[in-house]
């Protein structure tokens, strides 16, 4: 099922858990080397700036090889174009798989992720054109959702997931729309806060067992998606703009309920993030804090904008102050110094925030 | 857990560090070192904001001396603190003695900037010399970010150069001409990236503040290459620009050959890259005489050529 290396991907996780553990002066002198040498890992997976790079440049070299075979071949018509996506959405695939992955051993090296993308838009989109864009919505959904729920798992990559997971929520509201009708105005914010749920539950349990243990990264992702779709999908500023946008109804049902789920999510989320001690529920709560706060200032002005951005300001500024000096003394559960050095994306806001 | 077991396994641990490690584990507190610091930043980042609006909007209602006196203690408080707490000079790496230090050196910083521009507008303290308004604070944080070694004092004194350079240099066109384009300004530009690169590089070298460098780098590398692009582009002198470029690029390859860093090395392609095409299709009028086909061609083989010479650098981090 895997496209990767199964031995090297444990042998990555492992040398990982030491490195963690020799930072933190756990292990005796030389186990980590000693881990490392008994944990080769084969793969090429470039610095993330050369991987980037290697997806801008291998992104420009496969689109243009695309148009160039498309000139050279002159296929006319919407179904010559379909069929030259799909082959070369195929293609691609085996370039992919054959020279890249088998090959080449690329991992996580940009070339992999740009193929990857690159070969699931053109079969989805020769899949579209081939029927003329006219099939069910509901068959539609079906065949975005599955070839890329079938990637997702064999590439290991968490933007496919994201999709996969948004076409399948699509596929379930496109039942209830039939089933119920395009009337009903709480159909769709519930349907979609039972996916999220749905969703949050199956991120949650395929974590824990063993086997699956290649795909924790990426069910994170989704688990982070879940909880940021089961919010907005009960926010009162998009569910009015979803039944006055796409339902032209005037008025929001349940509006007592969705005020309050606005309101109380985001703080349910962080007093559950603490109590759990679950980074992801903790940093979308305060997210979700933000947007609860702008959602009642959109529709109720109680200060100017002046005052209650100065406000807010104090707020963050005096309650992280006053957290961080109370975790000085109390540091049996929380603690306000890093658990590990920041990721990547974290050096490159703090020198972002730094350089502003 | 398991990876620990798997390893306890191979003998590669022995039980007693397992236990060890599952006790740590067991005890670790919950870090929230990056929500506590990201709501910091944001607090200070609004309350600089809101504050400014405030003033500005409520600028003839409030006596002018109060307003004044209360944002002028407010820097001084801040910046009160630090001296108080700012461990002793050196030209090598500080800790900060606080987790909250740099946050309200910063605040001092801004709250400057608000006092001088209050003064300015109301008093009109430089009349219309910009570039002194200007220059003040680019002395003054340059001073700060030295003194308490702080990269984003650092980042402020750097702009606030780059704004004396420029006002100094076309203040008077860009207020009459709205001219963004003025040689004047491309070449203040180029200028000023390169001397932030061989300036930030020859303080490296000399020991002095040498994590300081890649901040003047990560300034230089795109206002250098920004203003040789401005020029290539809008300024009829292909002979005098493609070369500032090139050698651009090339310094930029260097530095990050040498310094291993692979922004630098992006940075640098991606720069050549716009350079070259534009030069390609606009300058020697490819198009003419390659057609659609060529530059299909042109796009896969030098992507192509790009992706194989990113391959063959050693950018292994596994």
């Amino acid at each position: 099922m895997l496209a990767y290396h199964k031995n090297w991907l444990d042998a990555l996780q492992i040398k990982r858990t030491a490195r963690y553990y020799e930072e933190k002066n756990l292990l005796p002198d030389g186990t980590l080397e000693r881990v490392e040498a008994e944990h080769p890992v084969g793969f090429y997976t470039p610095h993330w700036f050369t991987r980037i790079g290697l997806m801008l440049f291998g992104g420009i070299g496969i689109n243009a090889a695309f148009g160039l075979l498309f000139v050279v071949f002159s296929l006319g018509g919407e179904m010559g174009f379909a069929l030259f996506c799909i082959f070369a959405g195929i293609g691609s695939l085996f370039f992919l798989e054959g020279i890249l992955i088998k090959g080449r051993n690329h991992y996580r090296s940009g070339l992999d992720d740009i193929f990857a993308y690159f070969a699931l838009g053109c079969l989805l989109l020769g899949i579209g054109l081939l029927f003329n864009w006219e099939l069910p919505d509901v068959v539609m959904c079906l065949l975005a959702a599955i070839p890329l729920s079938i990637a997702a798992v064999r590439y290991i990559d968490a933007p496919l997931t994201l999709c996969a997971a948004g076409w399948w929520t699509g596929f379930v509201l496109m039942i209830v729309k039939r089933a119920v009708g395009e009337g009903n105005l709480l159909a769709f914010p519930l349907t979609v806060m039972a996916c999220a749920l749905g969703w949050y539950w199956a991120a949650r349990r395929l974590q824990r067992p063993e086997h699956l243990r290649f795909w924790r990264g990426q069910l994170q992702w989704l688990e982070a998606g879940a909880l940021l779709l089961f919010y907005v999908s009960g926010n009162f500023w998009c569910i009015e703009a979803g039944t006055s946008g796409m339902m032209e109804a005037s008025e929001v049902p349940w509006q007592a309920f969705f005020w309050a789920f606005t309101m109380l999510v985001p703080f349910a989320y962080i007093a559950l993030g603490l109590y759990q001690k679950d980074r992801l529920l903790l940093d979308i709560g305060i997210g979700s804090v933000a947007a609860a706060l702008l959602t009642y200032r959109h529709y109720h002005s109680v200060l100017p904008f002046e005052w209650a951005i100065t406000l807010i300001g104090a707020i963050c500024a005096i309650g992280a102050w006053a957290a961080m000096r109370y975790l000085r003394d109390h540091t049996s559960h929380f603690t306000h110094y890093p658990d590990e050095g920041p990721t990547d994306l974290q050096k490159l806001q703090g020198n972002v925030i730094g350089r502003i | 857990m398991s990876f620990l077991h798997t390893l306890r396994d191979k003998g590669l641990i022995e039980t007693d560090t397992l236990h060890a490690i599952e006790a740590f584990e067991a005890k670790k507190p919950f870090s929230l070192y990056w929500e506590l610091n990201t709501l910091l930043y944001l607090g200070v980042l609004l309350l600089n904001i809101g504050l400014g609006v405030l003033i500005y909007q409520n600028i003839n209602t409030v006596g002018h001396a109060i307003l004044v006196a209360l944002i002028g203690a407010a820097s001084a408080g801040c910046l009160g603190y630090c001296i108080w707490r700012r461990p002793a000079f050196s030209w090598g790496e500080q800790e900060s003695p606080t987790p909250y230090y740099g946050y309200i050196l910063m605040l001092g910083c801004f709250t400057f900037l608000i006092f001088e521009g209050y003064l300015q507008y109301r008093y009109e303290v430089f009349g219309t010399r910009y570039g002194l308004a200007t220059f003040i604070p680019m002395v003054l944080f340059f001073g700060i970010a030295y003194w308490f070694d702080h990269r984003g004092v650092l980042g402020l004194a750097i702009t606030a150069l780059a704004a004396w350079s420029g006002i100094s240099v076309s203040l008077q066109s860009f207020l009459r001409d709205n001219d963004f384009n003025s040689p004047k300004l491309i070449a203040t530009a180029t200028l000023l990236g390169a001397a932030l690169a061989l300036g930030g590089l020859l303080l490296g070298w000399r020991d002095l503040k040498r994590h300081f460098t890649n901040s003047y780098q990560h300034f230089a590398v795109h206002l250098y290459h920004i203003g040789a692009l401005s020029g290539l582009f809008t300024l009829d002198q292909p002979w005098l620009w493609i070369p500032v470029l090139a050698l651009g690029v090339a310094y930029y390859l260097w530095y990050a050959s040498f310094t291993e860093s692979f922004y630098f090395q992006l940075a640098a392609i991606v720069y050549a890259y716009i350079g070259f095409t534009y030069c390609f299709f606009t300058l020697w009028n490819a198009w003419d005489f390659i057609g659609i086909t060529g530059t299909w061609l042109y796009f896969l083989c030098s992507g192509g050529a790009i992706v194989w010479w990113l391959l063959q650098r050693k950018s292994k981090t596994i």
